[in-house]
C-alpha cells in the first residue's frame, strides 16, 4: 500500500515537473521550428548584412516601409518598448526592419527612419531579387498597390508579423500585430535563457 | 510522511510558477500603443480631464501623434464621443504636414493594408469613434516639421455637423 502511494505521488511530481520546465509561449509557436533563411541584403549604412552575423542573439524579423505611418512606427515603437523592458538582456536581441519599399526606401531614409525608435535597428534592403527571396521565405508577402486618391502615391500591403529566431538561427515564434508588450518580453526572455 | 509529499509537491508547483509566468518587470513604462487593448481605460475620469475638447455633441479625448522626422509620415490618434445624432470627421488640416488623409488599416489575416477614407469618418449617434493604431487614424504626409516627443501640435477637425474644432495632440 505504502508503494502505491509512493508511486502515485512520485507520478505526479514528476508531471508538475516536466509540465513546468517547458515554458509556454505566449506568440505562435513555430512547430517543428525551421532553420531561419539567410536574410543577405545591405543595411542602412550600405555595409553588407548577412543573418547569420547573428548567431547568439534572439533576432526580431519585421517588414514593412518607411512611409508607411501606422503600422510599421507602432510594431518598431512596441518592439523599442519590449527592449526597454528587457534591461541589460536586450543587448542580446536584435531588430530587423526589411523594406518592402526599396524603390522608396534608401538606406539613408531608413536610416533616418529607424532613429527614432532605437539606434541599434538594422534596416535593410537590397536588390530585387535577393529582396524577393527574403519576403518569399518569411511570408511577406509585399505587394504593392496605387493609391490614387492619395498623396501616398502607392501603399505596400505585407504582413505585420514578426518573426523571431532564436539564438541557433532557428526560426521559433510569430508575433501577431499588437500583442502585449509583456507577453512579448516574456517569450524573448525564454529564448534568452535557453 | 505524507506532509512531506505535500511539501515537495507544493514546492515544485511554486519553483514552476515563477518559471512560466515570471516576467520581472512588472513596471508601467509608459506604451504609446496602450490604445490597441486599453479600450476600457481610454474612458477613465483622469484622461478624460487631461485633454477633452468639446464641440456640441462632440467630445475629442486623449489626441496623440507618432513621433517623426520632418519629412517622413506620422498619423495622429484619439478618440471621439459623440452624444447627439450621426456625425462624420470630413477633413482635418495642420500646418505641420504637405498633405493630411483620413486613413483606415486593415488587417486582414496577418496582412496589413492601409487606405484612404472616401467622404469622411462616421461616428455614430450615441457612439464612440477610436482613432488607434491598426485601425482608423489620421495620416500625416510629409512632415514640415519635426514631432519630437513631449511636444504638442494643434490640428483643425472639420464635422459634418458640429463644425471645426481646434484640438493639441501630444507627440509620443
Amino acid at each position: 500500500m505504502k508503494f502505491i502511494r509512493f508511486l502515485i505521488l512520485t507520478l505526479i511530481i514528476s508531471s508538475t515537473l516536466s509540465s513546468c520546465v517547458r515554458y509556454t509561449f505566449k506568440s505562435s509557436p513555430i512547430v517543428p521550428p525551421d532553420s531561419a533563411f539567410n536574410i543577405a541584403l545591405t543595411d542602412q549604412n550600405t555595409q553588407p548584412f548577412q543573418l547569420t552575423q547573428l548567431k547568439g542573439k534572439v533576432v526580431l524579423v519585421f517588414f514593412g516601409y518607411t512611409n508607411c505611418p501606422d503600422i510599421c512606427p507602432a510594431t518598431l515603437s512596441d518592439l523599442q518598448l519590449v527592449k526597454n523592458r528587457l534591461g541589460t538582456a536586450a543587448a542580446n536581441v536584435v531588430i530587423l526592419f526589411v523594406t518592402v519599399d526599396p524603390g522608396r526606401d534608401t538606406p539613408a531614409k531608413l536610416n533616418r527612419f529607424v532613429q527614432q525608435y532605437d539606434e541599434s535597428i538594422i534596416a535593410l534592403t537590397g536588390n530585387p531579387a535577393d529582396l524577393g527571396a527574403v519576403y518569399h521565405a518569411y511570408g511577406a508577402g509585399a505587394e504593392r498597390r496605387d493609391t490614387p486618391n492619395s498623396a501616398m502615391i502607392y501603399a505596400v500591403d505585407h504582413t505585420s508579423t514578426v518573426t523571431v529566431i532564436d539564438k541557433n538561427g532557428m526560426r521559433r515564434l510569430l508575433i501577431g500585430f499588437g500583442s502585449p508588450i509583456d507577453d512579448i518580453a516574456s517569450d524573448i526572455n525564454a529564448l534568452l535563457a535557453e | 510522511m505524507r506532509a512531506v509529499y505535500f511539501l515537495l509537491i507544493a514546492l515544485f508547483v511554486m519553483s514552476c510558477g515563477n518559471k512560466t509566468d515570471g516576467t520581472p518587470y512588472a513596471d508601467t513604462t509608459t506604451d504609446p500603443m496602450g490604445s490597441h487593448n486599453m479600450s476600457v481605460d481610454m474612458h477613465s475620469p483622469t484622461l478624460v480631464a487631461d485633454n477633452a475638447v468639446h464641440l456640441k455633441d462632440i467630445t475629442v479625448l486623449n489626441a496623440w501623434a507618432r513621433h517623426a522626422a520632418k519629412g517622413d509620415n506620422s498619423a495622429v490618434y484619439m478618440i471621439i464621443e459623440n452624444t447627439g445624432i450621426n456625425d462624420t470627421l470630413m477633413s482635418v488640416d495642420s500646418i505641420t504636414a504637405a498633405a493630411i488623409e483620413l486613413h483606415s488599416a486593415m488587417n486582414n489575416k496577418g496582412m496589413m493594408s492601409m487606405d484612404p477614407v472616401e467622404n469622411g469618418i462616421l461616428i455614430p449617434a450615441h457612439g464612440t469613434l477610436q482613432l488607434q493604431p491598426g485601425s482608423f487614424h489620421i495620416m500625416l504626409i510629409g512632415l514640415t516639421t519635426e514631432l519630437t516627443s513631449g511636444a504638442s501640435v494643434p490640428f483643425e477637425l472639420t464635422f459634418a455637423n458640429a463644425g471645426t474644432v481646434e484640438v493639441n495632440a501630444e507627440i509620443r
